[in-house]
């Protein structure tokens, strides 16, 4: 991600922090829902994260994915405070776990009744991890690899045997298209 | 490489695997010709899985999140608050440090004439409110660069380069070819990069000019606009409604900013006056005598304890706290 904003801010220009405070306010607020209904925690978490990023801006020409710093770091905050709210206030225990539910999965009434039923189980079998990730790459825009560091799972052997293999696929299609337009070639003259 | 050991992962899976399998999220979501080639590879090479995966990636297509949209309101007032917490971050300045800054305060006058035009290009003045409650001293570090000094007590109210005062403050201006105003209640400060302490309390206003030039205007409207130059200062009574001009001592002044209480030859009404609008206690002095003695010499006001500490021992008096708001103050000799 190429934000302005973020460069302009490491010279300490207040307006373009302001600006950027602003977008991921709301990014932030969305994605905090997901996790609680509790918008006090998540306006903390938002203060703590942006409060810390600016008394780090002259050392931030080391982060080079800016996005993922400000998502990582402000998923971690929110989490914890979520844990310490609820210890406090229900007594839970820290293990419990925060997870996206599957309640703010929205099903497009464009499909046929049948196939919007099918969908709905299918999403319940899902785990909140999967649906986060989801939500992550395709609506904030992350990599897969920025989503399996913030959420903590290994980028998947499978998935680099898989983008290997794809690889050798892409080299026999060249062979094939080369030999095809050949015999293309063969043809005309 | 070996074809069925990539295919073979999928013989199994469900629709609900597929939905939850990032790669097939990736051809869904970010097609390429190659992500095409490949799921069209493991079509053909499983086509009893062909309308599983067909309807997996019709859900995917077909889900999207609940959005939850902050009122605009609520964005701007977390942003006033964020400004306000990264305004009372305390400056970090070592000694050594502190010689490279006076260094560099030259290239940053340059640099914020230049700060301060691109600032003048955004769009809307904004206001912003920064206030200390009793006992508190608070930097504010105003959009054009320019550095308020919060004494205790105070507030400002503030947009690009003008202010609006209710308590204390001492401000540096930044250099800037626009005019930077500073309202009170009674009057206006117009400056042109410069430092000078304004004192609003009760019904006088006091301002002293530490360096650079001031222009004072009433809003009574009756007293004519006053220049001052450094070592100046001028005191206003909304009573009498005039201004009395002298020489004083611009450092003394304000070193309250080093938690120090210098007053011109106070006499200790004078002091607990001021520790009063300071710290928002009664302090009541019960030998009237007493009252009208002067104290020379700074008092520590680091808080209102150590002020008080340091009276009674110069005047021999106890320090009784009455209640939560009261503070007595009464003649050892006397009992």
């Amino acid at each position: 991600m190429d934000n302005p904003d973020f460069k302009q801010l490491m010279n300490g220009d207040i307006d373009a922090y302001s600006g950027l405070y602003k977008e991921y306010y709301k990014r932030f607020y969305n994605y905090g829902r997901k996790f609680t209904t509790n918008i006090h925690l998540i306006e903390d978490s938002i203060q703590e994260v942006f409060l810390d990023l600016w008394k780090r801006r002259d050392k931030l020409s080391h982060v080079d994915a800016p996005n993922y710093y400000l998502y990582s770091s402000f998923r971690y905050v929110l989490i914890k405070k979520i844990r310490q709210h609820d210890k406090i206030v229900f007594n839970q225990s820290a293990e419990e776990a925060y997870e996206f539910s599957s309640e703010h999965v929205i099903v497009s009434n464009e499909l046929n009744e049948e196939l919007q039923n099918k969908l709905q189980k299918a999403i319940k079998t899902l785990t909140g991890r999967q649906l986060e990730a989801i939500f992550l790459m395709y609506y904030e825009g992350l990599s897969y690899k920025e989503v399996a560091a913030i959420l903590n799972i290994s980028v998947k052997a499978t998935y680099k045997i898989m983008a290997r293999s794809l690889s050798a696929l892409k080299e026999k299609f060249t062979i094939l298209l080369l030999l095809f337009e050949y015999l293309l070639l063969v043809k005309i003259f | 490489m070996n074809k069925k050991s990539i295919t073979y992962k999928y013989v199994d899976y469900k629709e609900s695997d597929f939905l939850s399998d990032a790669y097939f999220q990736e051809w869904v979501y970010q097609p390429s010709a190659d992500l095409d080639a490949f799921w069209q590879q493991v079509i053909a090479a499983l086509p009893q899985q062909k309308e599983t995966i067909e309807n997996a990636r019709l859900y995917l297509q077909n889900i999207s999140f609940v959005t939850h949209t902050p009122s605009d309101e609520a964005i701007a007032n977390s942003w006033e608050k964020q400004l306000q917490l990264i305004q009372a971050i305390p400056e970090r300045r070592s000694g050594v440090r502190r010689l490279l800054l006076r260094a560099a305060a030259v290239v940053a006058g340059a640099l914020l004439l230049a700060g301060g035009w691109y600032l003048l290009q955004q769009k809307g003045a904004e206001q912003f409110i920064a206030s200390t409650g009793f006992g508190e001293i608070k930097q504010v570090l105003l959009p054009d660069g320019s550095k308020v000094d919060l004494n205790a007590n105070s507030k400002i109210t503030y947009s690009k380069r003008e202010v609006w005062l209710e308590g204390e403050a001492l401000f540096n201006v930044a250099h800037n070819n626009k005019e930077f105003l500073v309202h009170t209640k009674d009057l206006t400060v117009t400056v042109l990069g410069t430092i000078f302490d304004i004192r609003q309390r009760r019904r006088k206003t006091e301002i002293v000019l530490q360096s650079g030039k001031i222009k004072l205007s009433f809003a009574s409207g009756k007293e004519q606009d006053i220049i001052m130059t450094p070592g100046q200062i001028v005191s206003y009574n909304d009573q009498e409604k005039r201004s009395k001009t002298s020489s004083t001592s611009p450092e003394k002044f304000s070193a309250w900013k080093n938690q120090r209480l210098i007053l011109q030859d106070p006499t200790v009404s004078d002091i607990l006056v001021y520790l009063e609008d300071n710290f928002g206690k009664k302090i009541i002095m019960e030998d009237p005598a007493l009252s009208n003695r002067t104290v020379n010499g700074p008092i520590l006001i680091s808080s209102l304890d150590d002020a008080l500490f340091v009276l009674s021992t110069v005047l021999n008096t106890e320090v009784v706290k009455r209640d939560s708001t009261t503070i007595i103050m009464r003649s050892r000799s006397s009992k």
